[in-house]
């Protein structure tokens, strides 16, 4: 799965489980200007395991992540899987 | 050396089963209205009375905040929110550590914790990472800390039905001492979930539902009581010190002019007349007053077969000659027990009864129980009675008694609950 299809993911979970509207979601928007704090980022990452059945084991991002930034940490986990 | 500064309540906010404002607060001890719903709990076979508040406030809250907000938090950031603004205030950064929150709550995020066993057990899901924030005691407080900045002491109070009553006891104090200028003080409960229903039908102290009228399930002091009811819902009160109202020309509801607190050392749920008394009296020295100074007493009443007895003869003993003319009436009847919020809600109704000049009833009280015998306003309010000083007692499983008292303000202006305050 590549970064674009990650970040898809991501966008509809923040926007099903947050309301946050899909012109909010740039990929350089910043989590903290959104209102989206660690719990919420983690919310995401568990919806994204039980989604594609995978453990992500690295899950450390740098301080007021952008929405990219995320993504990009997701997918490097998901490489290391594959 | 300790200061000692008046302490006067300058706002007040309320979510409750009569009432989601002080408007419809006052209406609903007016006319005597009971919030009184027939409950049917998820897994239990059996219904019960309770005082529910039939709506959701989830649509108050973003989908970013609800996660983090049990429904008990919710009330409470509602009904603190109200009180702050019924005070003319908002954003307390500028009091730095001069301004404090003290909360109370018996069970805290009652339903996120259900939900949690539900999923463990029945679901065999995951927790949400925001489980912790939303079910822990101390969310309420926090959450009201956090929106309104309130950056001194915030205290979560646990001492079971008097948790909210010696908040608000311990603000007054840190007040009147010198160490705060303001600060927001009540309590919050939503115990009508199944395992709170489940824990307290099981002590045999819950009413079943009236047969004829689920409304008056709950009799405090009548012959024919049957057990308390539980009732959800937050009430706080925003307390400062006299000079400080002043100084920003706020005016006051009343004066909070006493504080008794005293515990039972007796046993884990029955209550003591001994320790009940004690509390009184010394909430009576604490503001300065012979028991015949007390105008109206809003009693602890729940309407079990023995916890009303005891209390009727602590405030005998307590009272004494002035008993047999001491308007006495438990507007549980009405709201039935919030737990932790049910001392605050009581005050916020000794308050408004105060300032508006009525002693609210005990409704359902056909007859008394000649052990509970005592100058009962039953059934209806009295119109038109001033009342210079009155008292709001409240009395916990553990033994922790709490008596507030509160005293008309001689001569700041006058506030009253006339203007509708928004939940929003």
């Amino acid at each position: 799965m590549d970064h674009a299809e990650i970040l898809t993911k991501i966008r509809a979970s923040l926007s099903e489980r947050f309301g946050l509207e899909a012109d909010q979601l740039a990929e350089d928007a910043r989590l903290r200007e959104l209102g989206v704090d660690s719990m919420h980022v983690l919310e995401i990452m568990l919806d994204l395991e039980s989604d594609l059945g995978v453990s992500l084991s690295d899950l450390s991002l740098p301080p007021n992540p952008s929405l990219g930034e995320v993504t990009a940490v997701i997918t490097k986990n998901l490489a290391g899987q594959a | 050396m300790p200061m000692n500064r008046e302490v006067v309540i300058t706002g007040m906010g309320v979510l409750s089963p009569i009432g989601c404002d002080l408007a419809e607060l006052v209406s609903g001890l007016s006319a005597g209205q009971s919030g009184i719903r027939l409950c049917e709990p998820k897994w239990l076979q059996k219904k019960f009375p309770g005082g529910v508040i039939p709506r959701s406030f989830a649509g108050e809250f973003t989908k970013l905040e609800l996660p983090f907000l049990d429904r008990c938090p919710q009330m409470a950031v509602i009904a603190a929110r109200q009180a702050i603004t019924d005070a003319g205030l908002g954003d307390f950064s500028g009091y730095k550590q001069r301004a404090g929150l003290y909360y109370g709550t018996v069970r805290g995020g009652a339903e996120t914790e259900q939900t949690g066993y539900e999923q463990i057990l029945v679901e065999h899901k995951n927790a949400r990472p925001f489980s912790v924030m939303a079910m822990m005691h101390n969310a309420g407080a926090a959450q009201i800390s956090l929106r309104h900045q309130i950056l001194g002491p915030v205290m979560t109070h646990s001492t079971a039905c008097a948790s909210s009553g010696t908040a608000i006891g311990e603000a007054l104090r840190a007040i009147r001492d010198g160490y705060l200028d303001v600060a927001v003080a009540g309590g919050a409960e939503t115990p009508l979930t199944p395992g709170v229903f489940w824990v307290f039908d099981a002590t045999r102290a819950l009413a079943a539902p009236d047969g004829q009228d689920v409304g008056r399930s709950c009799r405090p002091f009548a012959k024919d009581r049957a057990g308390l009811v539980l009732g959800e819902g937050a009430a706080f009160v925003v307390l400062e010190s006299a000079d400080h109202a002043k100084r920003r020309g706020a005016p006051c509801y009343a004066s909070l002019s006493g504080y008794g607190v005293a515990s039972d050392g007796y046993h884990i749920a029955a209550p003591h007349a001994q320790g009940e008394a004690t509390a009184m009296r010394l909430g009576l020295e604490d503001a300065g007053l012979a028991p015949g100074a007390i105008g109206y007493l809003n009693a602890h009443a729940t309407a079990t077969r023995g916890g009303d007895v005891v209390e009727a003869e602590a405030i005998r003993t307590v009272f004494g000659d002035a008993a047999p003319t001491l308007p006495v009436s438990s507007t549980k009847s009405l709201h039935g027990h919030l737990l932790g919020a049910t001392s605050a809600l009581e005050l916020v109704i000794t308050v408004v009864a105060m300032s508006e000049s009525f002693i609210p009833a005990t409704a359902h009280l056909a007859e008394v129980d000649p052990e509970c015998s005592l100058n009962h306003i039953a059934n209806r309010a009295v119109f038109d009675q001033p009342i210079e000083h009155a008292m709001s007692f409240s009395s916990g499983f553990g033994g922790t008694n709490v008596a507030l008292v509160i005293s008309k303000h001689r001569e700041m202006p006058a506030k009253r609950p006339v203007i509708p305050v928004s939940s929003s």
